[in-house]
């Protein structure tokens, strides 16, 4: 076993003091924790469905459901949206994508409340938790979107070649998801209003991306749609396996890079948190 | 030849606040005070409304082979204390620090999911504690053994007892040797031969680790520590070899005498006392005490029972057996009896007594914690009655 012989230092001093080293630090401690974000990651997939019959069933439904309602709603000519695929085959993308996305919101601090009684007691870095609850929402996406393949058959629907770029749009959308994730970990994991809000913001938020009709081309509700950062992620990746467009693929880019280095700073920020954080969550 | 630092603990402050929203509040406020970058590390901030010095200028140093207890009452700060050491909270004033691996028996068994098996929860609670997958593939029969969990090890954790999950954690926690172990009253669980086996696995650690021992139990914390800082309120109150420390915490935490008399309310015990409080190895002592009685009782004794601070039993004396018995008149009537010769080892102890009825069951008084009387003279040994 290896032995380390290091010196560690707990003062009082602001750690913002020593940037260099906070980085450094946190790089140090992923890197340390690679196994026990893998083994964390295993516990709860094993876990998950251990006590349960229906298993992955649970995964599929949120998205199902969504689209039944608005294709109900569709069917019985309460609404009617034209969009140049299937209806359902769009609902039922739409849907699946943007449940993922909530998924990879709300991730970094589900992860990080699960390990309280954790590090709270022992030294450990609360980023694992983190990490591994969003690698699992990797693998919930991953299931979600693996279902799709049987309704395209069933619709005769043959995606285009872009279809394998959908994984990059994929990961660009939901960088933004995770950063803004990660950023509510110190607030929300003292307030539970920051959960809250953000489960009923998003809720709000999916009205205004094209998620369940397409994107308004007129009026001020079709400029909102527009406007709105997170309407090209859902477009660009629904667009990539229907109907092979890129109008929205720099804006994705670009919005999901400036999430990639948010993600970064908000590990930063978590890290110079941490100890304050956990002086507040109680034993 | 001194043995290098392992703990250093320069005057370490830390408050916290008894109001929930306010203390989630200044959370906050503190998080953003990491950007006011002029701060020092030894100026103590004040405190704010409602806060309280949750420990205030600790200090101490503690080498490898060394071991000492925390000692405190219930939220005194040792666990505070134990959090700062392990880096978990940030000192308001003060500085940590500390050399080598550090290794924690508290909380044993974090990270166990109650679903999953013993076997996947080794691996779990490992990396939790810093181990790699394959220190553990080596070590894994060797922690199933010392926790004695052959049969058990694939049945889901979740069926598995508090006792047979601690003495898992215990396992994986002490298969390796860390240079600094805290440890926070984790002992107390587990059957008699675990328990033992923990003892023997903690003492082949402390020729090389500096051990830090929380615990309540005066007898454990003699079998581990030999030196101890014991808190109050966050403060320090001494810090001295273990048995003047464990002298001060139980002088400072004895429960007050409490007077129970029989169940019918026929008698009333009106004062008891012990004659000197300072006791000599070997010499007298003397309890009195009065009595109101509304009845008459015949043939009475009385059995006093001497007490260690932390309430262990450790001696009776019984009227009967040397031929004293009394009678109970009605009305007030005072009674006197002598133990000839208490040999105590050094320390504090507490007298009670009862009063019983001729059939020999009927407590006709039943006395807590008459007195707390100091022994003192004889040093040697560490078992309570001498004879």
């Amino acid at each position: 076993m290896k032995v380390e012989n290091t010196t560690v230092v707990y003062s009082a001093e602001p750690s913002l003091r020593h940037p260099v080293r906070l980085v450094s630090g946190l790089i140090h401690d992923l890197a340390r924790a690679k196994e026990l974000i893998w083994s964390i990651f295993l516990r709860d997939l094993r876990a998950q469905f251990r006590q349960s019959i229906l298993g992955y069933f649970w995964l599929l439904l949120p998205p199902v459901a969504t689209a039944a309602v608005w294709l109900l709603l569709q069917s019985q000519k309460v609404l009617r949206v034209e969009t140049e695929i299937p209806y359902p085959l769009f609902i039922l993308i739409g849907t699946t994508i943007w449940i993922s996305f909530v998924n990879f919101v709300n991730a970094p601090l589900l992860g990080f409340n699960s390990g309280k009684s954790v590090y709270s007691k022992l030294n450990v870095s609360p980023e694992a938790f983190v990490i591994s609850s969003i690698l699992r929402a990797v693998l919930n996406t991953l299931v979600r979107v693996t279902i799709l393949i049987p309704v395209f058959i069933w619709f005769k629907f043959t995606p285009p070649a872009t279809a394998f770029l959908f994984p990059i749009a994929a990961f660009f959308f939901f960088s933004i998801g995770i950063a803004i994730g990660i950023l509510c970990i110190p607030f929300g994991s003292l307030f539970t209003d920051i959960g809250n809000f953000l489960r009923n913001f998003i809720r709000l938020l999916m009205y205004i991306c094209p998620v369940i009709y397409p994107i308004r081309k007129a009026g001020w509700f079709g400029e909102l749609m527009q406007k709105n950062p997170f309407t090209p992620g859902v477009a660009w990746c629904r667009d990539l396996i229907t109907t092979g467009e890129m109008t929205w693929a720099l804006p994705t880019i670009v919005i999901g890079s400036i999430g990639l280095l948010l993600s970064f700073v908000a590990f930063v920020f978590l890290r110079v948190a941490r100890p304050h954080l956990i002086a507040r969550l109680g034993m | 030849m001194a043995s290098e630092i392992a703990v250093t603990c320069e005057n370490v402050s830390k408050r916290f606040s008894r109001n929930l929203k306010k203390s989630l509040f200044y959370g906050l406020r503190d998080v953003f005070s990491e950007f006011d970058l002029r701060r020092g590390e030894n100026e103590l901030p004040p405190l704010r409304e409602s806060e309280f010095w949750a420990l205030k200028n600790i200090s101490f140093e503690l080498r490898r082979g060394e071991s000492m207890a925390l000692m405190g009452s219930n939220g005194s700060g040792k666990t505070t204390l134990l959090k700062v050491l392990n880096g978990l909270l940030k000192p308001d004033s003060g500085r940590v620090q500390i050399s080598g691996q550090i290794g924690a028996l508290i909380a044993l068994g974090a990270g166990f999911n109650p679903l999953l098996t013993g076997r996947e929860n080794i691996f779990i609670n490992g990396s939790v504690l810093g181990f790699s997958k394959a220190d553990i593939k080596a070590r894994f029969d060797e922690i199933v053994q010392f926790a004695g969990l052959e049969h058990a090890i694939d049945a889901p954790v979740r069926t598995y007892s508090s006792g047979m999950q601690v003495r898992l954690g215990f396992s994986i926690a002490t298969s390796v040797e860390p240079k600094v172990l805290l440890i926070d009253e984790v002992l107390a669980v587990g059957d008699f031969s675990f328990r033992t086996r923990c003892y023997g696995r903690l003492a082949k650690m402390m020729d090389d680790t500096a051990i830090i021992f929380v615990s309540h139990s005066a007898q454990q914390i003699t079998r581990i520590c030999r030196s101890g800082l014991l808190l109050e309120n966050g403060n320090p109150v001494i810090q001295d070899n273990i048995a003047n420390v464990i002298l001060e915490y139980n002088r400072r935490n004895s429960p007050e005498t409490k007077f129970r008399v029989n169940y019918d309310g026929a008698l009333e015990l009106l004062g008891a006392v012990v004659d000197d409080t300072a006791l000599e190895f070997g010499s007298p002592i003397t309890l009195r005490f009065s009595i109101q009685s509304e009845e008459e009782y015949k043939d009475c004794f009385i059995r006093i029972l001497v007490r260690k601070a932390d309430e262990e039993l450790v001696g009776e004396w019984n009227s009967e057996l040397h031929g004293q018995l009394f009678d109970i008149p009605v009305g007030e009537s005072d009674h006197e009896f002598t133990i000839d010769s208490l040999r105590l080892h050094d320390g504090i102890y507490r007298i009670s007594f009862f009063v019983m009825d001729n059939d020999r069951v009927t407590h006709l008084i039943n006395a807590g914690n008459v007195s707390t009387i100091e022994s003192s003279g004889h040093c040697y040994g560490g078992v309570a009655v001498q004879f």
